[in-house]
């Protein structure tokens, strides 16, 4: 019998088993070679750029952090001050100088394009009868200027379509109203904005079209009032009576020691409601 | 002369041999860093045998660590210069070795598999061990050693990385808890729990061979 054969084994002698797992001599000398050759591979291989950049510009920075830090810090100081003495209504302000602006310009543009189309039309059509009093114009202007977001809306109908019925006599009274009736007629937002960015170019995009209202569309005939008060008053009786129901189904689960408290906590006194808490 | 070393808040005090060998040490990463080359051919084979040695026990694949501990020391070349001696290099180099072992086995969870070194019977300590463990001789004992070598490595591969890295620095390595928390980033305490554990895990695989 061997003299260890008796000795107790740990966990520790175990693990210190595994240390005698060596590799033998030869082992080395390949390993060194291997060794050798990835590290001259690393010396001659570039690295990315993805990787050293971070590095080179982190390096950069951190050499002028003192001048950056500065600048940056006046920067937003500046900008700090700025917005802080900026005046509340300056903005609208100049959208407003840069809309008169340009209602300026459409209405003369409209002046001369409405003359043109006037006389392209009539001269397209060999049997009209035209009378056309100049002056009307003035009153298409102020129609425009007072309302700038039609201009868009009405400069490619004149231009492009000119939509007027053969044989019309074009008279002061139709001059005058052409905005109005073109506009409910072609409504296309995105090329008014065309034109109008082309033009003038300060405005690209589209507007929304604007429905024009007719007086007397929006007057009711009376019998169509009376239908309305007697259904608005069926509403009212229908929703008191489904309030009464709920407020009896209530009435009957509250237990009426508590519904006695609750009612003391009001009262009602001429045109006051007082509340307990 | 011992000198105290401030490392993640806490004071870690290096032992006269360990201060010895990191101060020559650091006069080859000098040496390096001013760009004499060769004198990394100091470092590699002063250390390759304990990078190698826990990279191996870490991953129980001989080819593997031989990859890893190659790439150990590749990394710790091309990055040598902006080692600033916070720690010694010995603590920086096995960081590198750890980590570069521990992502690896993060990769390689599914498919791993046994290429283990021979266990040097002749050995002194392996030799009363194993004297201990079996009366047997001749090619008997040689395939009692390499099954107890199986037995070994699958217990370890059983423990999770953290834990396996624990052990494999302390009780194979001979490193220090504060080395290993310097190591491993992680504090003392920390070190002890998973010893802890993963010493009871060990015992409960490694029943059969252990003899009170």
């Amino acid at each position: 019998m061997k003299p260890h054969r008796n000795r107790p084994v740990s966990l520790e002698d175990l693990l210190r088993l595994k240390r005698s797992e060596r590799p033998p001599a030869e082992f080395w000398s390949q390993f060194d070679r291997e060794l050798r050759a990835k590290q001259l591979s690393a010396l001659v291989a570039k690295r990315p750029w993805w990787q050293t950049l971070p590095a080179v510009s982190f390096r950069a920075l951190y050499r002028f952090r003192l001048p950056l830090g500065a600048a940056a810090v006046c920067g937003l100081t500046f900008l700090a001050m700025r917005d802080s003495h900026l005046p509340t209504g300056a903005m609208p302000g100049g959208v407003q100088k840069s809309q008169a602006v340009a209602s300026e310009t459409a209405r003369g543009d409209l002046r001369s394009t409405a003359r043109q189309s006037a006389v392209a039309s009539v001269a397209d059509l060999p049997n009209a009868e035209v009378s056309i009093d100049l002056p009307a114009n003035a009153n298409v202007a102020n129609a425009v200027s007072a309302q700038p977001a039609m201009v868009a809306v009405f400069e490619p109908t004149v231009a492009d379509t000119a939509p007027i019925a053969p044989h019309a006599a074009v008279t002061e009274s139709t001059g005058a109203r052409l905005p109005v009736s073109f506009v409910t007629t072609t409504s296309a937002p995105s090329t008014g904005s065309r034109l109008l960015g082309g033009r003038t170019g300060f405005e690209s995009r589209g507007l929304p079209a604007r429905a024009t209202v007719e007086p007397l569309a929006q007057m009711t005939s009376p019998g169509e009032s009376r239908r309305a008060r007697l259904l608005t008053a069926m509403v009212s009786t229908a929703s008191l009576e489904t309030s009464v129901r709920t407020t009896e189904r209530a009435a009957s689960r509250i237990a009426e020691e508590r519904l006695y408290d609750q009612v003391q906590r009001f009262g009602a006194r001429g045109d006051r409601l007082n509340v307990k808490f | 002369m011992i000198e105290a070393t401030k490392i993640f808040g806490k004071t870690m005090v290096a032992s006269p041999e360990r201060r010895q060998e990191a101060d020559a040490d650091m006069v080859i990463v000098h040496q390096v860093q001013a760009g004499d080359v060769a004198a990394f051919d100091q470092l590699i084979e002063k250390y390759r045998a304990r990078v190698y040695g826990i990279v191996y026990h870490m991953t129980s694949n001989r080819e593997d660590a031989a990859d890893l501990t190659q790439d150990a020391f590749i990394k710790a070349f091309q990055s040598i210069h902006r080692f600033g001696g916070q720690s010694s290099f010995f603590t920086w180099l096995y960081r590198i070795a750890v980590y570069s072992a521990l992502s690896h086995l993060r990769k390689a969870r599914l498919r791993s598999f046994f290429s283990l070194e021979r266990i040097d019977a002749d050995e002194p300590v392996s030799k009363e061990i194993i004297d201990a463990l079996t009366d047997k001789t001749g090619a008997d004992r040689d395939t009692y050693v390499h099954e107890l070598q199986e037995k070994l490595n699958d217990a370890l591969q059983k423990l999770s990385i953290k834990h396996r890295t624990v052990v494999t620095l302390f009780e194979i390595d001979g490193l220090s808890h504060q080395e290993i928390a310097e190591v491993m980033k992680c504090s003392v305490g920390t070190v002890r729990s998973r010893l802890h554990y993963a010493k009871q895990l060990l015992q409960s695989e490694l029943q059969p061979y252990i003899r009170r």
